[in-house]
């Protein structure tokens, strides 16, 4: 079956980036809504380039991030974003 | 997931009173409070305007306020106590109206976040190590 082009998610997880604040630890953003979006978003190809920008913020804020449990839960996305930039610079 | 045990039910109620607490009056003025603090509310605000799921925090305190004292289904996000002391976590409330909308709110009462929900409900909840937490399903006409 054919899987419909998630463009709400995409435009969700846009506007959830441009206002994360990995520098807060009291911020829980990407362990609620963020980090599922992005793992669905993986499924779908022509997504990745759309939130290339977005993918940019949890690489900075992971390496940027202390050792714990923010930074645990935020590296399965790390991942994924760091996959997505990296094709990306290459096939550019 | 499963059902909440005597105990756990007498628990949850005294978590969704300290919420009611809070939800009945609120307003535009004490808005900020139900948050961890005020950047995280003024935040919120901005991202769901931004996706066009409200007109303005109004509208987002009517929708908060409706989605926790109608809800169809509460879940309890309930973390193991190692866990909760290992990582200083806590407990999360789920109160879903419809389809649509979901609050969510940590056990101290405050909210962690509320949005339109534009993805499988599960994904959402099961999320993390489900070796760390139980989800509990609570009976709304059995704790109001």
């Amino acid at each position: 079956m054919k899987k419909d082009f998630p463009s709400d998610l995409i435009d969700l997880y846009n506007i959830e980036l441009k206002y994360a604040d990995f520098s807060d630890k009291e911020s829980y953003v990407f362990e609620d809504l963020t980090t599922p979006i992005r793992l669905h978003l993986q499924n779908f190809p022509k997504a990745l380039d759309k939130i290339i920008e977005a993918d940019k913020k949890p690489i900075q804020g992971y390496e940027a991030m202390p050792k714990g449990y923010f930074k645990d839960i935020l590296k399965e996305i790390y991942l994924l974003a760091k996959q997505n930039v990296e094709a990306h610079q290459e096939g550019a | 997931m499963r059902e909440a045990t005597k105990e756990e039910l007498e628990k949850f109620r005294e978590i969704d009173g300290i919420i009611l607490k809070a939800v009945k009056n609120l307003n535009e003025d004490n808005f900020k409070k139900l948050w961890i603090n005020e950047k995280e509310c003024k935040k919120h605000i901005k991202k769901r305007i931004a996706e066009g799921v409200i007109k303005d925090e109004n509208d987002y305190i009517e929708k908060i306020k409706i989605a926790f004292l109608y809800p169809d289904e509460i879940k309890w996000k309930k973390y193991k106590n190692e866990f909760k002391q290992k990582h200083n976590r806590m407990d999360r409330i789920y109160y879903k109206k419809g389809d649509m909308w979901v609050d969510v709110f940590f056990e101290d009462g405050k909210l962690s976040t509320a949005f339109v929900l534009k993805k499988r409900y599960e994904d959402i909840l099961l999320k993390g190590n489900k070796r760390t937490f139980d989800i509990i399903d609570i009976d709304a006409r059995r704790v109001r």
